[in-house]
């Protein structure tokens, strides 16, 4: 028996469910195809930073790149509103606190890199202004004497990563999402101006195979996407990055802003519960499997001096930090693609074809679900998106398309 | 990881846990030979069942009974051999295989910060835990582990409060009432979920010579002592509250049937400031699954025991595993499997040969056979009732008291996500097994109250994931701390 959608969404994180929810809420027949539980992923075990300042990945590599990455900043203006207003949207509370954001520099290089950053961000009216370590300080009292200077950013922030994904999940569920776990996509294949997808659902009795149709694919597998892609007879370049983050017990109120360093690997925040969470990119390296390769789908492994000096940064900018309980390290995948700027829009080689994700999807989830949906909806995204296009990959996806 | 980039402790055998089974197996690596690092929380080795008093203490008749001879002679073996490399007052947090031949990679919690330990092998012992039980009360000052207030005794005999109720399924709490009682305290009950028919039925099995055998003669006497003494000690009964405003003031017992399904009209009312559950124990298996080593479910026998071959290896390279988290059976039966585990660490780093190590295994084999069959009846003997925490908890009870998470609170969230249906994904979406004790307490019912509402079969949440530390440790710790 198949079953017939407008659109089947491959991915349960927080752009398939945020993709889902603005879908169904238009009306639309959706199915949210998820190969484990929903938003068990990257989605549900980043740290849940808000961070609109250039990050550190974007600025390591130089001037000339740096000034490509600020194209980034449109997108981020929007996920300002749309954070701003999530909540509501969804009537859920998901700890979201935008109180501002911190990005701190400790020697003579830091500081003229994060000159350099402001002039960028100003070009492109990012709202971000320069402080003086004295200034920093005042403003948020735990930075420690290290601090030469800080770039502010008044709308970052963080959200509790744990409930937003199942808060559109919930309301897409309500608006009549069709939902399934446990299920693989084993196949996906245009006829016509139809996609037909083959899913694998793993339960206790097995594997149960079905068939779906839909004018409509949207692809937000995250870490995943190039695999999805490439059932399709499509390449993207969007990979797999292991990182690793860590956590404090909870403690009393400390850090009431999100701090990040503009040379260093560092992210922390203090979040509802009063842990403090500690990242910033550090990686963690790929399990291998039983043959000595690399499993990419087992979570991946933490690197002890990547624990070491992350928490080493965190205590060298608040060095309070250092009185509190080290609870946990965990890992988690996450995608990246090749330019580092995120995947949003319709492949143009592959009609119906819609890909979504692959850089800072945390932060910016809640605009490239809403964007996407209006894209696959009505055809065009209300704010331009064509930077951020498949489109730019036609070069190779020129060559797969056309044989399939 | 005393400082940056400097290189790890090398030792040949690392062995976790310095009970039974680590003190048996450091012995046997030692006469091989072997370069060996014992790893304990505890100032001094002997583990919970031999636990010390601190040196320079003098305690007269320190556990004179027949149960613990045979780790008493062990213990005495090895606690003074200074060929093996101490390090007492640490934990180990981490495990980290290097794979590919490379070793293991520990990471310590010591008095003197974290430090890195590497081994060619690993032998884990860390032994089990108490389990604890979900009654309303179950968190106010006062309700303890039996095997919580039995460590004040052994160790100094200090009685830890004035007047105790004991309640569990594990006869383990006859030996602790008595040896409070002994200690100078009053002992208010002793109630049993079982009905006694259902111990004396097993007794009467053919299976060993039960009644012969030390722990449970040890068990038997305690109960004629305590009757002897007028303490009422009550089978089919259970704690289903504790009551107190600052601590506990007493705790109300009531009959539960077979399913653990409380009577709560016929409940009585003891007077006591102190509760000691005694459900038995939970295996610590937390570093074997953080280092990834497979495990099976096993309500009865503890757990999430550790999956081991003929040898005691673990699913992971060079990760060896020995006592109660391989299956809980007692403190004779880890020494052997010390015994055995350390034979298959000495077979991985060539300190002994294939036959040499058969030959000293088939004994010790043939002993733990008949351990292993003792045990086997009284879990059966000590087995809670099926759903008695399910039932007793009500929607105040704290489901995680680490994070705060009330039993409604976490059944609202599991209805209202009807897409959740694994512990992990549960965990995420309610804080319920995220804080200090890492699940440690909660984690199993999380999963069997997910289960239920959810009518998956036990075990089908699965485990949840155990990352690194498996324990907090100071974060200034970790870093190294600036002078």
């Amino acid at each position: 028996m198949t079953s017939r959608h407008d659109v089947v969404i491959v991915g349960g994180g927080i752009v398939g469910c945020g993709a889902a929810f603005h879908l169904t809420r238009a009306g639309a027949k959706v199915l949210l195809v998820e190969q484990g539980d929903p938003n068990r992923r990257a989605s549900g075990q980043n740290a849940g930073s808000m961070h609109f300042q250039l990050e550190h990945r974007l600025l390591e590599h130089g001037g000339e790149r740096s000034a490509e990455f600020a194209q980034i900043i449109p997108l981020s203006l929007a996920a300002m509103e749309d954070w701003r207003g999530l909540e509501a949207l969804l009537a859920a509370d998901l700890e979201v606190v935008m109180h501002g954001g911190l990005m701190v520099a400790e020697s003579d290089d830091d500081v003229a890199l994060l000159e350099f950053k402001h002039a960028i961000e100003s070009k492109w009216a990012l709202p971000t202004s320069l402080l003086t370590g004295d200034e920093a300080r005042r403003q948020a009292t735990y930075l420690g004497p290290r601090v030469r200077a800080a770039g502010w950013c008044e709308h970052e922030g963080h959200a509790n990563p744990r409930l937003v994904g199942p808060a559109y999940l919930r309301a897409a569920l309500e608006q009549g999402l069709e939902l399934a776990t446990h299920t693989e996509v084993r196949g996906l294949e245009r006829r016509g101006d139809e996609w037909h997808l083959r899913l694998a659902t793993l339960d206790d009795a097995g594997h149960r195979v079905q068939e779906v149709t839909t004018r409509n694919v949207l692809n937000a597998a995250g870490a995943w996407m190039a695999e999805v892609a490439r059932l399709a007879h499509l390449h993207l370049p969007v990979f797999a990055v292991p990182l690793q983050m860590n956590v404090t017990a909870r403690s009393a109120p400390l850090i009431g802003h999100l701090v990040q360093h503009v040379s260093r690997r560092l992210s922390i925040k203090q979040v509802h519960d009063g842990n403090v969470l500690i990242g910033g990119g550090w990686p963690a390296r790929f399990a291998r499997d039983r043959d000595g390769g690399v499993d990419f789908a087992a979570r991946p492994l933490p690197v002890a001096a990547h624990v070491r000096g992350n928490l080493g940064v965190a205590a060298d900018v608040i060095p309070a930090v250092r009185e509190l309980s080290w609870l946990r390290t965990w890992t988690g995948t996450v995608a990246v693609t090749s330019d580092q700027l995120p995947l949003l829009g319709e492949v143009p080689e592959a009609p119906g074809f819609f890909v979504a994700g692959g850089g800072s999807t945390f932060t910016l989830g809640p605009t490239c679900a809403r964007l996407i949906s209006r894209l696959i909806l009505e055809g065009r995204s209300p704010l331009p998106i064509d930077l951020y296009s498949p489109a730019r990959f036609s070069h190779i996806n020129g060559f797969m398309a056309s044989a399939g | 990881m005393t400082s940056p980039g400097a290189p790890a402790a090398v030792t040949g055998l690392a062995i976790v846990g310095g009970g039974p089974a680590g003190m048996a197996a450091a012995r046997l690596a030692v006469d091989h030979g072997a370069d060996v690092t014992v790893i304990d929380e505890q100032p001094r080795v002997g583990g919970q069942i031999l636990r010390q008093p601190p040196r320079g203490v003098e305690v007269t008749d320190w556990l004179p009974g027949a149960v613990y001879r045979n780790v008493r002679r062990t213990l005495a073996e090895i606690e003074n051999d200074p060929s093996v490399d101490w390090r007492l007052r640490s934990s180990a947090v981490a495990l980290l295989p290097q794979g590919n031949g490379h070793g293991v990679e520990l990471w310590l919690d010591t008095p003197e910060g974290l430090q890195a330990v590497h081994a060619q092998t690993v032998l884990l012992a860390p032994g089990c835990h108490e389990q604890p039980l979900h009654f309303p009360g179950w968190t106010l000052p006062g309700v303890m582990g039996a095997g919580a207030l039995q460590s004040f005794v052994k160790s100094q005999q200090l009685v830890p409060g004035r007047r105790f109720v004991l309640s569990g399924s594990h006869p383990l709490q006859l030996v602790v009432a008595e040896q409070l009682l002994r200690a100078g305290a009053e002992i208010a009950a002793v109630a049993f979920t079982q009905r006694p028919w259902a111990g004396l039925r097993l007794l009467a099995t053919p299976m060993v010579a039960l009644r012969a055998h030390r722990q449970l003669s040890a068990a038997a006497a305690a109960m004629w002592h305590l009757r002897a003494a007028g303490v009422p000690v009550l089978f089919g009964h259970s704690v289903v509250r504790a009551r107190g405003e600052e601590s506990v003031s007493a705790a109300v017992v009531a009959p539960v049937d077979a399913d653990g399904h409380p009577d709560l009209r016929r409940a009585r009312e003891f007077e006591c400031d102190r509760i000691g559950v005694c459900h038995g124990f939970r295996v610590s298996s937390e570093l074997a699954r953080q280092a990834g080593a497979r495990v099976a479910w096993s309500t009865r026998r503890g757990g999430w025991l550790v999956a081991h071959d003929a040898w005691y290896r673990s699913s992971v390279d060079r990760l060896h595993v020995a006592g109660e988290i391989t299956g809980m059976a007692g403190a004779d039966a880890a020494l052997e499997e010390g015994r055995i585990a350390a034979l298959g660490a000495l077979r991985q780093i060539g300190a002994i040969d294939a036959a040499g190590a058969e030959a000293l295994a088939g004994p010790v084999r043939r002993r733990l056979a008949r351990l292993h069959r003792f045990a086997d009846v009284l879990t059966r003997l000590s087995a809670p009732p099926g759903n008695l925490a399910a039932h007793l908890a009500d929607d105040e009870t704290l489901l995680c008291r680490c994070e705060n998470v009330s039993v409604a609170s976490f059944d609202r969230a599991v209805d209202d996500n009807a897409f959740i249906v694994t512990a992990d994904a549960a965990k995420l979406l309610t804080r319920a097994g995220m804080g200090l004790c890492q699940g440690r307490l909660c984690g199993e019912q999380v999963a069997r109250r997910l289960e239920r509402r959810r009518g998956l079969a036990t075990g089908a949440a699965g485990a949840l994931h155990v990352n690194l530390p498996v324990r907090p440790v100071r974060l200034g710790a970790a870093v190294g701390d600036e002078d």
